[in-house]
């Protein structure tokens, strides 16, 4: 047994949304089109393929119809909701069925693979309060996914902890040779000689290394020495009207808890960012026109015996059965690619894209391994960046904000909403997604010890192309660090021994390889906690296995889950009266306590100088 | 490939009698040889039947044809002028599609193969199953290249794959994966000679620029049966195809015809595709728009040639002849049209062989925007100059430059070059070229150095001499040989690689002793029948036994055949001469001469010659010494 399998144990099923095909369930994408289609293989990250993973996959999860929305809402196996607090909630979109599967507290150990075009891990991650990670583009296969704007799509990973997001990335982050747009391991090898060399040191050096056991020697690092000046980008433009005040308490509380532990943390500007949302919804629908054009009914979609010139136009009855929110982009992106307005739309989408692509690539202190490293002339730059010093703006290593500007929307209310509204959602999300950069959502105020019963709001860490595992790595720690906050404050900062929350990791005790001492000491040195300095951890050996646990029979026995974020066979459509899952908030203290709004350090308000002087409007 | 396909140039001297059963002939002698290059293709047995053309059979269609025209008291369409009319002039621009000669499709490494049992050589992705995704083949880009350096072409160090969307069954991806953007070949031409079969009007030669060649998959093959039922083959879809777009510079129909032609020549030539047009590997659409002379220049532009006529494209011509007759049948009508008053619509239009007309298929209010769209999941293709180089040095001779080593360095006439490629499916003419460089070689240009001494006078001057000897020899006099014991249709056996019961070394020996004077052209015919006849007695039956002896060991040698015959030629002594002279003087021819008649000399140098058994008379000296003799007479 290799160390390799023991991590997999962090899980116990795999959800796989429905847009990823199977070779051993059907594959509908959410679509009539496709409701009876059964791949004749599977894609390439389905453990049966990528014999790296034994995880069983349990069932395939609701989506938006071919990926398409942002609240899972417009599927034809019907919409999945979020039940929280006694309200309905968006789940977010549009892998809300991998989300809700993984935040399902009845089902633990259930990770989920989505994929995200522009923030469709992510934003229903930060919904329903579990670590959506988006890897940087070409890391994992994109094969057997089935496209919806494919220089956009990935595969993103669902997990109630980073550490479980990480082993499902090392099973399935190998070099695919079906699929054109993965990373070559020669080009993998290249960015990881850039990425140790902008980052001298043993953080440079062990990044190779993308499996669980490394992942959790990186934490364990940044735990106990903190970040030691790491500088931390705030993106101006990101402060936006529409910004929820939670979100930005949120916000802030994620940046302070970074400086208290060695960031620095640095206002920084990413111009394009105001066009990014519409070059989002150029680019992405006009791929979508053209991937979609195989559903005529000639080979895909069902077609009711009659000539398919019936109606206005060719096709216009199989193709009808598209739900409303993917006919509205099918003729969005076939406008946008017509020969009178492909020059006006298209090709100036993609102008806009590269500006998301340099801006970030200004911004970061390591160079993208991708494009050749290019001096920014300053008069090039956009007045509004903020310069460092006379050498030019400031450099950072990632990028943290929020991932979505407000939290998880009533249903109710959506239902006011133009589709155009829903766009917004994804105004934090697009960026990094035009960009290829790997990012994560994380839940941020969950685990607060706070009589909170605020809905899960997400906070998101960018950083370069294919820095996948320091994003990791620091999302994690980040994690942890709020963890011991909200312990701190509930020891009301005098207990020196104090019990750890209940561990974001839902296998306690069997978690793997390495693991959790239940009761660590937290002994203070200085002044300032760094980190968990001295939190224990002990090796559990390779052959540790949960109590109960047949020898030999390392999976467990998954009892089969009938919730609707589940796609079921044979379903009807729209069937919200299903066994819905309701989620409850797991730990609800009920002391009550004033919201401690967080000592603004003298950066951070000098960052709110800024933001009050130039803060942009989106 | 070395040099061209014999077979590809003897049919583009002939013109129009293009490969047909002549040319599947020549794969099955190809697969004896060992093969130059490699063939994936094998035949197509199903003709083709697009998808505009209703089911009806081909024959009757024709017959009807013919009825209805007699009926309308036009059984003869008037054979006139065709190309050329006063008042109009024709432009027309060629689209040629042309499916490489490849061994697996452009995205997927299902195998290229025409005549397997249908839908069995098909990936995935061909089918675009959702969640597949393409995966470029790079070795198609080599029968491309070949292609476009053959055309003249700039090869492009990065070009791209767009998508191209348009619904059809045939289409399973509903878009079709071409270069628009950035075709991985630009700005070529070919040129066209009078051989061609170009129009009168456009001389001697004519340039025609070629805008681009880009790579693109084929579509699903669609066979209908009757009830209106079409049968998909995707073992077809997503073939590599190249198409070549020319500028709009052609403006005569035959013109137009003899382009399509020599690109097919010309790709075949260069082992690039190898079905021609009559097997579906080649199709070609016009586009066509007229405008007067005299009037100020229209309005369109089209490939950055201005003050056009409104165009119309036809689509999928399948021969020549089609090509050719489309154009002109377009051409009238569009006059037709601008004549009565009224005004060409861009649109596209069909033509089925046999008719007059074309046929509008869809107009411009349903003419398909393709919305182009650069393929996100292909990368760009990058192509190096290293394989450009190696491509270009081992592509061999092109038809074009074989006629002119042919006609402008060896001296052969036109016709004499055609004659070579057309006897013994070009064995001739290998046979003449391994002559032609042994002979060279004997006279001190060994083929080794032809490199550094092929720019030479000295050469240059050997080459016409001897080249121009040897042609008549291998065609005149070898080509008068028999034997009752011969095959009558072949009495040399010459195969198609060049190998005879002569050896060329042999025959380049004779001619060689013939130039330089040591035999007289008697004594050459003398030694050339002898060795004929010797190789009934003795070359073993089986020709592929005597190749392996190259050069066929045959009893004597040809040095041994002339000493033995006393061949050697022994100049005649001027007594001799007198002698001879004096033996068949006749007094009455010699008063005629001396009374003026000069020319009467040469009934006496006829005799003179006639009398001569040996064939030593050399003509030169006779006259001289008959002059002298009738001048005696004279006193």
């Amino acid at each position: 047994m290799s160390a390799w399998l023991v991590p997999s144990l962090r899980f116990r099923c795999l959800a796989i949304k429905d847009n990823i095909v199977t070779a051993s369930y059907p594959t509908t994408c959410g679509s009539k089109l496709l409701q009876d289609y059964q791949s004749p293989f599977g894609a390439w990250v389905t453990p049966a393929i990528n014999k790296r993973c034994t995880v069983p996959i349990t069932g395939k999860t609701k989506l938006d119809e071919f990926g398409m929305g942002s609240h899972s809402q417009n599927s034809s196996s019907g919409s999945v909701v979020f039940e929280f607090g006694g309200e309905s909630l968006s789940p977010g979109g549009s892998s809300g069925g991998s989300a809700l599967a993984v935040a399902d507290p009845a089902v633990p150990g259930v990770v989920a693979f989505g994929t995200d075009t522009g923030g469709s891990v992510r934003l229903p991650a930060a919904y329903t309060g579990v670590v959506g990670f988006k890897p940087s583009y070409g890391i994992l296969s994109r094969h057997g996914v089935v496209p919806y704007a494919n220089s956009l799509d990935t595969v993103g990973i669902l997990a109630r902890n980073v550490g479980a997001a990480a082993s499902l990335l090392s099973f399935s982050r190998d070099c695919d040779t079906r699929d054109p747009s993965t990373l070559s391991e020669e080009s993998r090898d290249r960015a990881h000689k850039v990425r140790a060399e902008a980052r001298p040191g043993k953080r440079g050096a062990d990044q190779l290394n993308i499996d669980p056991l490394s992942h959790r020697k990186r934490v364990l690092r940044y735990q106990q020495s903190g970040f030691s000046g790491m500088r931390i980008g705030v993106p101006v433009e990101y402060n936006i009207k529409e910004l929820a005040p939670e979100v930005k308490q949120a916000w802030h509380e994620a940046l302070w808890l970074l400086e208290q532990h060695g960031c620095t943390i640095v206002p920084i500007s990413l111009p394009s960012t105001k066009h990014a949302l519409s070059a989002y919804y150029v680019i992405a629908p006009a791929e979508a026109s053209s991937n979609l054009a195989k559903y005529d009914g000639v080979r895909y979609g069902t077609r009711r015996g009659q000539s398919d010139a019936i109606g206005k136009v060719l096709y216009s009855h199989t193709r009808g059965s598209f739900g409303e929110e993917v006919k509205r982009r099918i003729l969005l992106g076939s406008y946008t690619l017509s020969s009178d307005a492909i020059d006006n739309y298209f090709i100036k989408a993609q102008k806009v894209r590269r500006l998301v692509q340099r801006d970030f690539d200004r911004v970061f202190a390591i160079p993208n391994p991708l494009r050749d490293s290019t001096q920014y002339d300053l008069s090039d730059m956009d007045e509004s960046i903020l310069l460092q010093d006379k050498l030019g703006p400031p450099q950072v290593e990632f990028i943290v904000c929020p991932t979505t500007p407000t939290t998880s929307p009533t249903l109710e209310s959506l239902s006011k909403q133009t589709p155009v509204d829903s766009y917004m959602n994804d105004v934090f999300t697009v960026p990094a997604s035009l960009a290829g950069l790997p990012a994560i959502g994380i839940p941020f105020n969950q685990l607060a010890n706070s009589p909170r019963i605020d809905k899960p709001i997400g906070i998101q860490i960018i950083g370069q192309y294919s820095d996948d595992v320091q994003v990791l790595a620091v999302a994690d720690t980040l994690i942890s660090l709020q963890k011991l906050k909200s312990l701190k404050e509930e020891s009301t900062h005098e207990v020196e021994e104090a019990r750890l929350p209940v561990p974001t990791n839902h296998f306690e005790g069997h978690s793997g390889h390495l693991r959790v001492d239940p009761k660590p000491s937290i002994r203070h040195r200085g002044n300032a906690p760094r980190g968990l300095r001295g939190v224990r951890y002990h090796d559990v050996g390779p052959h540790h296995r949960p109590k109960g646990w047949a020898k030999g029979n390392l999976l467990p026995r998954v009892r089969t889950v009938k919730h609707d974020y589940w796609r079921r066979e044979n379903d009807t459509y729209n069937s919200k009266n299903g066994n819905r899952p309701s989620i409850r908030w797991w730990k609800v203290r009920g002391r009550t306590s004033p919201k401690r709004v967080p000592e603004i350090s003298t950066t951070l308000a000098k960052w709110e100088d800024d933001l009050s002087g130039g803060g942009s409007k989106p | 490939m070395a040099r061209l396909a014999p077979g590809v140039l003897r049919r583009y001297l002939l013109g129009g009698q293009l490969p047909s059963g002549g040319y599947l002939n020549r794969l099955r002698t190809v697969q004896r040889l060992p093969a130059i290059s490699k063939r994936y293709h094998e035949t197509q047995t199903t003709p083709e039947v697009t998808a505009h053309s209703a089911a009806i059979p081909f024959r009757k269609q024709l017959k009807d044809d013919a009825k209805s025209r007699k009926a309308e008291g036009t059984s003869k369409i008037a054979k006139v002028n065709n190309q050329t009319l006063e008042k109009w002039e024709l432009t027309v621009g060629i689209e040629i599609h042309a499916q490489l000669n490849t061994k697996r499709k452009l995205f997927s490494s299902a195998r290229s193969t025409i005549d397997h049992t249908p839908n069995t050589q098909v990936e995935y992705f061909d089918l675009a199953l959702p969640g597949s995704m393409p995966l470029f083949q790079t070795e198609t880009l080599i029968p491309a290249l070949r292609a476009a350096l053959a055309l003249n072409c700039n090869i492009q160090e990065r070009s791209k794959f767009d998508r191209k969307h348009y619904f059809h069954w045939d289409q399973p991806a509903g878009y079709q994966i071409t270069q628009y953007y950035e075709p991985f070949a630009k700005d070529g031409n070919i040129t066209l000679y009078a051989h061609d079969g170009i129009a009168k009007e456009d001389g001697e030669e004519i340039k025609i620029g070629i805008k681009q060649v880009q790579m693109e998959q084929d579509t699903a093959k669609t066979i209908s049966e009757p009830g209106d039922i079409h049968l998909l083959d995707f073992n077809r879809v997503g073939l590599p195809l190249i198409e070549i777009i020319t500028l709009p510079v052609i403006h005569h129909p035959s013109t137009a015809a003899a382009f399509v032609r020599k690109v097919q020549i010309l790709l075949k030539s260069v082992d690039a595709c190898v079905l021609g047009m009559q097997s579906g590997g080649l199709r070609a659409d016009v586009n066509v728009s007229v405008r007067r002379r005299d009037a100020e220049e229209g309005r369109y532009e089209y490939a950055g040639m201005k003050g056009l006529g409104q165009r119309t494209e036809i689509k999928n011509l399948s021969s020549f002849k089609a090509v050719e007759d489309a154009i002109i049948a377009e051409r009238d009508r569009q006059i037709q049209v601008l004549e009565s008053g009224g005004a060409i619509e861009g649109e596209t239009r069909g033509w089925t062989i046999g008719h007059k007309d074309t046929v509008r298929l869809r107009g411009k209010e349903g003419e398909v925007d393709y919305r182009y769209m650069p393929d996100p999941d292909i990368a760009p293709v990058i192509i190096g100059q290293d394989l450009i180089g190696h491509l270009q040095s081992t592509m061999g001779v092109l038809p074009d430059e074989e006629i002119e080593i042919l006609t402008k360095q060896i001296g052969l006439t036109i016709k004499d070059a055609m004659s070579l490629l057309s006897i013994h499916e070009a064995g001739m003419y290998y046979f003449f070229r391994d002559v032609v460089d042994e002979l060279m070689s004997l006279n001190g240009h060994p083929r080794e150095s032809v490199e550094e001494t092929s720019n030479s006078d000295g050469y240059q001057k050997d080459l016409w001499r001897l080249g121009r000897l040897a042609g008549n020899w291998v065609l005149h006099e070898m080509g008068g040989l028999n034997h009752p014991e011969a095959n009558q249709e072949n009495p040399l056996d010459m195969r198609s690689d060049g190998c005879c019961r002569i050896s060329s070394v042999e025959v380049a020996k004779i001619v060689f002793y013939l130039d330089r004077n040591r035999i007289t052209g008697a004594s050459a015919k003398k030694v050339l029948s002898t060795l004929f006849k010797s190789s009934y007695e003795t070359a073993p039956s089986d020709l592929e036994e005597a190749a392996k002896s190259y050069p066929p060991a045959s009893l004597q040698s040809i040095d041994e055949i002339i000493e033995e015959a006393g061949l050697w030629f022994v100049p005649l002594s001027d007594d001799e001469y007198v002698d001879l002279a004096n033996s068949i003087l006749d007094m009455k021819v010699v008063e005629e001469i001396l009374s003026g008649k000069e020319g009467k000399i040469n009934f006496l140098l006829g005799k003179m010659m006639r009398q001569d058994k040996s064939g030593r008379v050399d003509p030169k000296k006779a006259t001289e010494v008959l002059r002298r003799v009738i001048e005696e007479h004279r006193k």
